[in-house]
């Protein structure tokens, strides 16, 4: 008594309601819809409490080779771009050794950071904003490698 | 003079005086004396932001004092200082102290110092009070106040009433009939696939919501979770209520899962009726609304945490949606809505004073009816999954859920929808069943967690949004749940701060109301009826207008201070820093925060609730004829209740400008 | 096995003619065709319930109703303003039902004893259409 074209129906709408739920995956779209630019590197800033900040797109974090938990790595003598994006509360992100400070970055809000690192070794990047009681942890470190042993490195991975 | 002349010939210039008042301070300037702008000496005052408040919490400043805030930085986080009214939103670093002015206040009234900045989770809730004296707004709404309890009472004194405003009280409309509309509206709400087309984008929604709680940015006003539900959804679905009755229930995708696992359709009839359920029966004594109230209130106990989590907004989402699946496979109908979902109590309990209505378009059809199809199911519609109402006899909307299943399983094509005045069917409604002690208290606990809220988020005792909130100063999402974890003394605070919560709505008020309602039984001079049998129960349907009108007051409020965070968030659900989403394609929807009209907001609000004021007094004489059937002790009665009504009154204007 | 009550099968005769067979179009033999069609289905329809375990009441109820929304669609109707045809036909309906599936449950879903049954009301209301037929045609 019930027609195929029922059934067909009922089929659509099953495949209508299974593409509505997994829009849930729409974390997993960050790369679609940030407006951090491919060859940034992206550091997603949070309290130390919350989780810190981390380096690549949220969710999955460190993505390309310029990214690691806890550090960046750049090339000597190539021009990065540091995108920032705000977290939770405001932060900002100071390499003092560089003259780098990103002044405030607000929630929500981003920032890019364009230089050169021109000399290699290891540098400091701290939070310059008090954000919360554990605000001292944020630490984290930038190394600027010569440009063979960043080759190195890349291809190692 | 008639007595009623001299009210109104008092209360009426006081009325305008005020509205006046209003549109001077709208253009800046104050028909109110204020100091000469000579005066040379500047008060400096100094104020500490911390999180989430200020202190001093109350400043109070004369009219036309030149003064220049010291704003002592918190020690761990940046805030924001912004003034109602005032044009600029001040970055305060933490340890630094920034002096913000000079600046002077003509206009005598309240406004708000809000925080600009956002420094955590309870922060679209950190404010304090900048009273300007000599106040005369505050004692300009007082006396409004009770001018309207007063003209309201005298209004009913005058006895029942067939018109209002020129309206006839029992004009109905009937929407499927209207010209153009009608036809259109009556062809989609037949259609088997309305229900579906609907949910579906509100289960995209919906996604969006348990995604960004879990996995986005831990801070509230920057999640969809939290921004979009508990500012815009919130808002939204009390303007529902008013004017589209129980209409989010149509589109909730809440207990869809369950039903069409269930039906083991989505769309379509069955051949066959045999659904995918155990088919129990349900508990008999645990089918009224005290399931879904005391849920209303046991929420309202975690509040703090509720509207500033993205994760605690996701799993209370998420719980929703497992029990609704579980109770559907279990008793097959919509026992999720009517028992478990906190929302179903104050959408079915203020739908009864709802415009919008299903309802039978002949009763006297439907009588002789015997098939009955709306209630049994038939070939073209499922039974009502409502449970209670027999749709064709419904006549209140507690408990229709407007699936709208009637008007497709019906084959005589009775059922339709109707628009029709405010409470036509409340006291009829009230006076039928004198026991339903679960409506009274759903009343009871709206009516005061409205007020409270209003109290707590927009006012200055940030202690009780801090015991509320267990002195936790971090957001959560999925990944920093750790952060929820109080001290034990926070949690006795939280302790402290439910028993208040419970005890005002659940044993003071009532109590009160109690009170109130034997004295007006007494003085009405009935002797044939009982409190607590006959008279309590129906009086308190005078808060379902009134409980309503107040959270049209509080909602509305948080949505013309903190609009700009929902609807950034469709461009940018996680918090992320997108600039586009699929809710939203175009680039760039993102706005700054900035309220609309703050320093306006007691113009605007006072007068919604005193509106809801006047429908309480009016509603308890409807009550109140038809229980004791005389209209003079019909208005005696009311007017004592309207005492207790007006204080309310009174104590909504204190919190808001007082 | 049992035999339907007689009473009944003249109620649901009259109804089907009064409100079915005389909104039908012109064309139509004496057989098996859209005159007997609600019924025939409906009778479908109450063996695989019944054969289903559900409940006897609801689905007698439903039958009643189903014959009755065959009855609409065969005249091209939606809805119908007249609740006496609707209980006519429906009430008719679910008694027929009550009884078949009462034949069902004794006979422990003997199918050739139900199709003897179904096959008797039907043989009952052709006659009644038949008839009404040649009623039609004198009057006419």
């Amino acid at each position: 008594m019930v027609s195929k074209i029922t059934y067909l129906w009922e089929l659509i709408a099953l495949i209508l309601l299974i593409g509505a739920v997994s829009v849930a995956l729409i974390p997993l779209m960050d790369d679609i819809f940030t407006s951090a630019e491919e060859d940034a590197v992206t550091v997603y800033l949070n309290t130390h409490e919350s989780g810190g900040w981390s380096f690549g797109t949220p969710p999955l974090g460190a993505q390309t080779q310029n990214e690691e938990a806890g550090n960046i790595i750049l090339k000597k003598g190539e021009s990065a771009k540091i995108f920032l994006i705000g977290g939770d509360v405001i932060h900002s992100f100071v390499i003092s050794d560089l003259g780098i400070n990103s002044g405030p970055i607000s929630p929500g809000k981003t920032k890019v950071i364009e230089f050169t690192p021109d000399k290699s070794g290891a540098f400091t990047i701290y939070c310059g904003v008090i954000c919360s009681p554990e605000h001292h942890f944020l630490v984290y470190n930038l190394v600027v490698m010569e440009p063979d042993e960043f080759e190195d490195k890349t291809v190692k991975n | 003079m008639k007595k009623s002349r001299k009210v109104i010939l008092v209360t009426v210039p006081l009325m305008a005086l005020i509205l006046f008042s209003a549109f001077t301070q709208l253009s800046g300037s104050s028909i109110f004396p204020s100091a000469s702008a000579e005066d040379s000496s500047v008060r400096i005052i100094e104020i500490r932001a911390f999180q989430f408040g200020w202190d001093p919490e109350v400043i109070i400043i004369d009219a036309g004092e030149k003064v220049i805030f010291r704003v002592e930085g918190d020690k761990v986080v940046a805030h924001g200082f912004y003034i109602d009214g005032q044009d600029f939103q001040m970055y305060i670093p933490p340890l630094e102290t920034v002096d913000v002015g000079p600046m002077v206040f003509n206009t005598p009234g309240k406004v708000k110092i809000r925080c600009s900045v956002t420094c955590g989770p309870l922060h679209p809730f950190m404010v304090a009070d900048i009273i300007v004296e000599p106040n005369y707004p505050y004692f300009a709404f007082l006396i409004s106040s009770i001018a309207v309890g007063g003209i309201t009472v005298l209004y009913v004194k005058r006895g029942p009433k067939k018109k209002m405003l020129g309206v006839p009280l029992d004009k109905e409309i009937d929407l499927l009939k209207i010209r153009v509309i009608g036809p259109i509206l009556k062809k989609l709400l037949q259609w088997r696939g309305i229900h579906f087309a609907l949910i579906l984008p509100n289960i995209v929604v919906f996604m969006i919501v348990l995604s960004s709680g879990f996995f986005g940015n831990p801070t509230g006003n920057l999640n969809f979770s939290v921004a979009v539900v508990w500012i815009l959804w919130l808002t939204a679905v009390e303007f529902m209520i008013l004017f589209l009755g129980r209409t989010w229930c149509t589109i909730c995708p809440l207990p869809a899962f369950g039903e069409w696992l269930a039906r083991r359709r989505i769309y379509s009839m069955p051949y066959l009726r045999k659904p995918f359920s155990l088919g129990l029966k349900f508990p008999k004594s645990l089918n009224n609304m005290w399931g879904s109230g005391l849920g209303f209130l046991g929420i309202s106990l975690v509040v703090p945490w509720l509207v500033t989590r993205p994760w605690v907004s996701s799993m209370l989402f998420a719980a929703l949606i497992v029990l609704g699946v579980g109770t559907t496979l279990l008793f097959t109908r919509r026992y999720f809505c009517r028992v478990i979902c906190p929302a179903n109590s104050y959408i079915g309990y203020h739908a009864n004073i709802s415009f919008f209505a299903v309802r039978s378009k002949d009763k006297s059809i439907c009588d002789k009816h015997i098939a009955k199809e709306c209630l049994r199911g038939g070939p073209k519609g499922h039974a009502c999954p409502w449970v209670t109402p027999y749709p064709g006899g419904l006549s209140e909307n507690t408990w229709c859920g407007q699936c709208y299943e009637c008007l497709k399983s019906c084959p005589l094509d009775t059922m339709t929808v109707k628009y029709r005045m405010i409470g036509q069917e409340i006291d009829e409604m009230a006076v039928k069943s004198k026991k339903r002690f679960g409506m009274a208290w759903t009343g009871f606990i709206r009516f005061n967690l409205g007020i409270f809220y209003e109290l707590v988020f927009f006012g200055s005792f940030w202690f009780l949004k801090d015991w509320g909130n267990m002195g936790i100063n971090f957001g959560a999402n999925l990944f920093s749940v750790n952060l929820l974890s109080p001290t034990s003394q926070a949690f006795m605070n939280w302790v402290l701060w439910a028993l208040i919560v419970a005890g005002v709505s659940l044993v003071i008020y009532p109590a009160v109301f109690y009170g109130f309602s034997s004295l007006a039984r007494r003085v009405a001079g009935d002797t044939t009826l009982s409190t607590k049998n006959d008279v309590f129960v129906p009086f308190s349907y005078a808060l379902a207008p009134y409980g309503l009108f107040v959270w049209l007051a509080f909602t509305f409020n948080l949505v013309l201070v903190n609009w700009a965070y929902p609807i950034s968030r469709f461009a940018d659900p996680m918090g992320w820093a997108w600039n586009s989403s699929p809710l939203m394609p175009i680039e760039g929807m993102m706005f700054a925060w900035s309220p609309i009209v703050p320093d306006m907001l007691p113009y605007i609000v006072i007068p919604i609730v005193l509106l809801g004021l006047a429908l309480a007094i009016n509603s308890t004489y409807n009550i109140a004829s038809k229980l004791f059937g005389d209209h003079s002790k019909a208005f005696k009665s009311t007017a004592v209740m309207s005492v207790l009504h007006t204080a309310m009154a009174l104590v909504f204007v204190w919190i808001i400008i007082g | 096995m049992k035999t339907i009550d007689a009473a009944l099968l003249e109620k649901s005769g009259d109804a089907l003619r009064k409100y079915y067979w005389s909104k039908l179009g012109e064309s139509g033999d004496v057989t098996h065709g859209s005159q007997l069609k609600p019924f025939s289905e409906m009778a479908n329809y109450v063996y695989k319930a019944w054969a289903a375990h559900l409940d006897k009441l609801g689905e007698s109820f439903y039958a009643g109703s189903l014959m009755f929304d065959l009855c609409l669609e065969g005249t091209g109707r939606r809805f119908t303003s007249d609740v006496d045809e609707a209980n006519a036909i429906s009430e008719s309906g679910r008694k027929l039902a009550s009884q078949m599936w009462a034949q069902l449950d004794t006979s422990k879903g003997d199918l050739t004893a139900y199709k003897g049954m179904v096959a008797e009301i039907e043989a009952s209301l052709l006659e009644t259409y038949a008839l009404y037929k040649e009623k039609k045609a004198i009057t006419s």
